[in-house]
């Protein structure tokens, strides 16, 4: 697939991670690397994968946990491999656990999930969505599939392997490559059939 | 087949959202703010927290069966079983400690730590000894339900509420009637390191007892013989 961050690619982790292992580096710089290597990407995340009023705090909450943990990291033999990205890796599971808690936390607010959704996209702003964004694959994406399909779709576009989204979601690599497919499909049926009544 | 058009264009549109310049991303590498929560961890943080000690669990119990090394020492004093009733001796505590705070009650009690070594040994071994006769199953049952209440109670209180600075039952300079200071918060921090400390270690234990073979493995522990 075109542009796809490749399996194999070096990743752009490995020198960072090395450089802090060899204590060549102060936790705080590597931090700040790897803050400045993903930030953008975590707030993409945020954005697509969770509700608009909580994007801000959920972003914050991933690099604050990283924080934590980066300041006792185990650097681990197979953390070592050119193409592993394990801090990618953690941030995007830390990223599920926490939009977890926002969503359990506004269902006790709410009660309803159904509420929930109602409080998050007002009329209004759907309209503005359907009129500005309507043929925007990602927030189209976003409205239709459910929330694990949301997570698959974000980690393969910020190419986190099939092994570790598997991981993470509990699922085999074969049920995430299904979802995958079976979302994307659904989404492409979704725009032609949203393109042919405008 | 996945229609790659389509894919190209979600490709496109998640680079163009990701990427630093148009984002705005590199305007704002200032993470000053993680100082600032890193003592008050909010709800959302504690929370996840408890749910990535629960998914480090689940990916264990994953990777190995846990049941086949039950009865194997794994400490001098304890086996795994022993090893896993203390982590869920703890998990109950501290998920007790905190809701007992939330409630705003005092503790009448006191778990002083043995000052030669760390962590409270004679309470250790007393509350391993009060599950001696529960399953492992039964104990990592216990141990992830004690997790659920904690996010439970987490997503319920305030900020204040968890933030609040309370004494609690922990005595750790060894004297019952000095108890240690600090937050619910922190109550869940330590709950998380607790678990992830030791899940750590089994994973280095099953990882030597891989490489130098399970005929190198100490001994069973002899079942125990029932009263006559």
């Amino acid at each position: 697939m075109r542009d796809e961050i490749s399996k194999n690619s070096p990743s752009p982790e490995q020198p960072i991670l090395r450089a802090r292992a060899r204590g060549e580096v102060s936790c705080d710089v590597a931090f700040e690397e790897f803050y400045a290597l993903y930030i953008s990407i975590v707030r993409g995340w945020a954005i697509i994968g969770a509700r608009r009023e909580d994007a801000d705090d959920i972003c914050q909450d991933v690099w604050i946990i990283f924080y934590r943990r980066w300041c006792s990291w185990r650097f681990l033999p197979e953390m070592e491999a050119d193409d592993a990205r394990p801090i990618l890796s953690f941030l995007y599971r830390t990223f599920r656990f926490s939009v977890e808690g926002y969503r359990r936390k506004a269902l006790r607010k709410y009660e309803l999930l159904d509420d929930v959704e109602a409080v998050s996209v007002s009329p209004v702003e759907e309209q503005l969505i359907r009129g500005i964004e309507l043929n925007r694959c990602l927030e189209v994406a976003r409205k239709l599939f459910s929330a694990d399909e949301i997570d698959i779709l974000l980690a393969k576009l910020s190419g986190i392997s099939a092994r570790e989204i598997a991981a993470t979601l509990a699922i085999t690599e074969a049920a995430v490559d299904h979802r995958f497919r079976n979302s994307v499909a659904r989404l492409q049926k979704h725009i032609r059939a949203r393109k042919s009544v405008t | 087949m996945i229609d790659m058009s389509l894919y190209n264009n979600l490709q496109d549109e998640w680079k163009s959202l990701t990427d630093s310049d148009s984002s705005g991303a590199m305007d704002d590498l200032d993470w000053s703010f993680i100082h600032d929560q890193l003592r008050t961890p909010r709800a959302s943080i504690l929370f996840a927290e408890l749910e990535e000690t629960r998914e480090l669990w689940r990916e264990l119990l994953d990777m190995i069966e846990l049941e086949s090394y039950s009865e194997r020492f794994i400490t001098s004093a304890w086996t795994l079983k022993d090893l896993v009733a203390h982590i869920t001796s703890w998990a109950v505590e501290l998920r007790s400690q905190a809701e007992a705070a939330a409630q705003g009650q005092s503790f009448d009690y006191a778990i002083p730590y043995a000052l030669s070594i760390v962590g409270p040994n004679e309470w250790n071994r007393i509350e391993v000894e009060k599950r001696r006769n529960l399953s492992l199953a039964e104990l990592l049952q216990e141990l992830n339900q004690q997790s659920v209440n904690l996010e439970d109670l987490v997503l319920e209180l305030s900020e204040e509420e968890l933030h609040a600075e309370r004494r609690f039952a922990m005595a750790p300079n060894g004297d019952p009637s000095t108890r240690w200071k600090g937050t619910i918060g922190q109550i869940v921090l330590m709950k998380c390191s607790h678990e992830r400390y030791h899940l750590d270690r089994i994973r280095q234990w099953h990882a030597a007892v891989r490489r130098i073979g399970p005929n190198s493995l100490p001994p069973r522990k002899p079942p125990l013989r029932k009263p006559k």
